[in-house]
């Protein structure tokens, strides 16, 4: 409804290009949002419909996960291990060569793999089962 | 004749006696100093102060950014999309295994545990471990009854952990009113048992500091109906179980029932939960267990000297029936390996099967003679039988 409003607004007040390009653009900026959002789930789940997968985990730069498809005390316990082993690997790439990054990591146990995708701001985290 | 006469007093000094000299003197204590303090006594305030159990920290509340977290996902996906169907096609790990070096394979005792009151007549009527793996609690009784028990029944725990752990002497000894049969460890709490004795109560018990660990409650079967003497839950349906009874039978219960039987308990009206049984044994059910791997096995063996493998689907007839040669003490499904299968038998020898095929063809994987001790013959077998399921385990 506040997408509406805005929208008749620039009806009413202004028709110069310039204010209805602005209101247009909070309007636009309001449903991008939603549309993301949407985006965000639908990805989680293509990626936790996936064969074999487990459970896909998403954690902040601070190191709290913000999405996940696993309970919360098993996600709290990956997240808090993972996070370390992601840092000790990434310190082992970049001391064996400072302009080399990390960019995947994946754990291998008699059960699962654990895929690690690090970013910038962001971690994934993949946990499948492993076809034994 | 009478004439006057003067007395005249003589004396005389005294040859021994001496004249004591006196003399007067006077003596002054110092003055006595005095000092006065106060003081005041302090304050004494109490606080109690309860710990709950900490609710985790709902995460979804923390904020983040959609529109980077959307760009990230799109960046990442397609790349962990592309590793998990290489994952599900590789063949790189088909048949590797990470062998240690120093793998045992043969079995190791790790303690033999006795309690040096026990009654001569007394023997272990049952063993379990605490959910966390440190502490064992072994349940004393006695296997002959002529009538009432007269026994004095006890659960004596030992924590295996602790740098004072005595083999011979339980950390503590809880003593019954009469044999205890039966002994169960709460599933997530360490501290608290169920023991069921032969008078028919059962009682839960809290191990706190004190020396007396307090009967959280104790319950009175009075009711005479089917002697049960195994139970056990299904481990995908949980109001699924199966009961083992005195007579050989063996019925498959719901918790979900809701027919009433009219008979009153602690003020709590019980239900009719027999929902169909299984084909009964000729003879008292010693362990009815559910697979803890499959949904639909049950496992039952019998004072008739037969084990039988049931599948829920053909409940009627036993999928495989295995003939013991000595008397049944207990079977257990193993808990890591779904084919394996303990028997324990009377004579002190533990007994592992491999299921090869449904049908009557077993194969034997091991058999362990362990020596006939009086007292704690089972003490002595759950040890091994740990060391063996953690060698065989996968």
């Amino acid at each position: 409804s506040h997408e509406s409003t805005v929208t008749i607004l620039s009806f009413i007040v202004d028709f110069t290009t310039e204010t209805t390009r602005i209101v247009s653009a909070n309007s636009y900026h309001n449903s991008t949002l939603i549309l993301q959002s949407a985006e965000v789930e639908e990805t989680l789940k293509r990626i936790q419909s996936h064969k074999g997968v487990v459970g896909v985990i998403v954690v902040n730069a601070e190191g709290i996960p913000i999405k996940s498809t696993l309970d919360n005390p098993t996600t709290i316990q990956y997240t808090g291990l993972i996070s370390g082993l992601t840092d000790k690997a990434r310190g082992v790439v970049r001391d064996l060569d400072p302009t080399n990054d990390l960019t995947f990591l994946r754990v291998r146990s008699k059960k699962h793999e654990i895929m690690i995708a690090p970013d910038k701001e962001y971690m994934l985290i993949v946990v499948q089962n492993t076809n034994e | 004749m009478f004439s006057k006469h003067s007395e005249v007093p003589t004396s005389f000094a005294s040859t021994w006696k001496t004249e004591q000299l006196l003399e007067t003197g006077s003596t002054q204590t110092d003055d006595i100093v005095k000092k006065e303090e106060e003081c005041q006594v302090i304050e004494q305030v109490e606080v109690g102060i309860q710990t709950e159990e900490e609710e985790p920290k709902n995460y979804q509340r923390s904020e983040y950014d959609e529109a980077s977290l959307s760009a990230f996902l799109k960046r990442v996906t397609p790349k962990v999309i592309r590793e998990l169907e290489r994952q599900n096609r590789s063949q790189a790990f088909h048949g590797y295994s990470v062998v240690k070096e120093e793998e045992s394979l043969g079995v190791k005792m790790l303690h033999s545990l006795r309690w040096n009151q026990l009654d001569p007549e007394g023997v272990v009527t049952g063993i379990d471990w605490s959910c966390t793996g440190s502490v064992i609690g072994v349940s004393y009784g006695s296997s002959y009854h002529d009538d009432w028990c007269d026994h004095k029944g006890a659960v004596a725990v030992w924590n295996i952990n602790r740098s004072d752990f005595d083999a011979n002497q339980p950390e503590r000894v809880i003593e019954a009113s009469s044999c205890v049969l039966s002994l169960a460890f709460h599933p997530t709490n360490p501290a608290v048992f169920a023991a069921g004795t032969f008078s028919g109560a059962y009682s839960c018990v809290l191990l706190q500091g004190q020396d007396i660990p307090r009967g959280i409650r104790t319950h009175m079967d009075g009711s005479s109906g089917v002697g049960i003497s195994s139970a056990s839950f299904n481990t995908e349906d949980s109001m699924l179980f199966v009961l083992g009874a005195e007579g050989g039978g063996l019925f498959l219960c719901s918790t979900s029932s809701e027919v009433p039987t009219g008979v009153e308990f602690g003020g709590v009206g019980l239900m009719r939960c027999v929902t169909s049984t299984l084909a009964s044994h000729s003879g008292r059910v010693i362990t009815a267990q559910f697979s803890p791997h499959h949904r639909n096995a049950v496992l039952s063996a019998a004072s008739d000297n037969q084990i039988r493998l049931f599948t829920l689907l053909q409940p009627n007839k036993p999928v495989s029936v295995i003939h013991s040669e000595e008397a049944i003490a207990c079977v257990r499904w193993s808990p890591s390996r779904p084919l394996v299968v303990a028997v324990g038998r009377v004579t002190g020898e533990a007994a592992f099967m491999k299921l090869v095929a449904v049908g009557d063809q077993l194969g034997r994987v091991c058999v362990w003679h362990l020596p006939n001790s009086a007292v704690s013959p089972l003490s002595t077998e759950l040890s091994n039988l740990h060391t063996i399921l953690d060698t065989l385990a996968d």
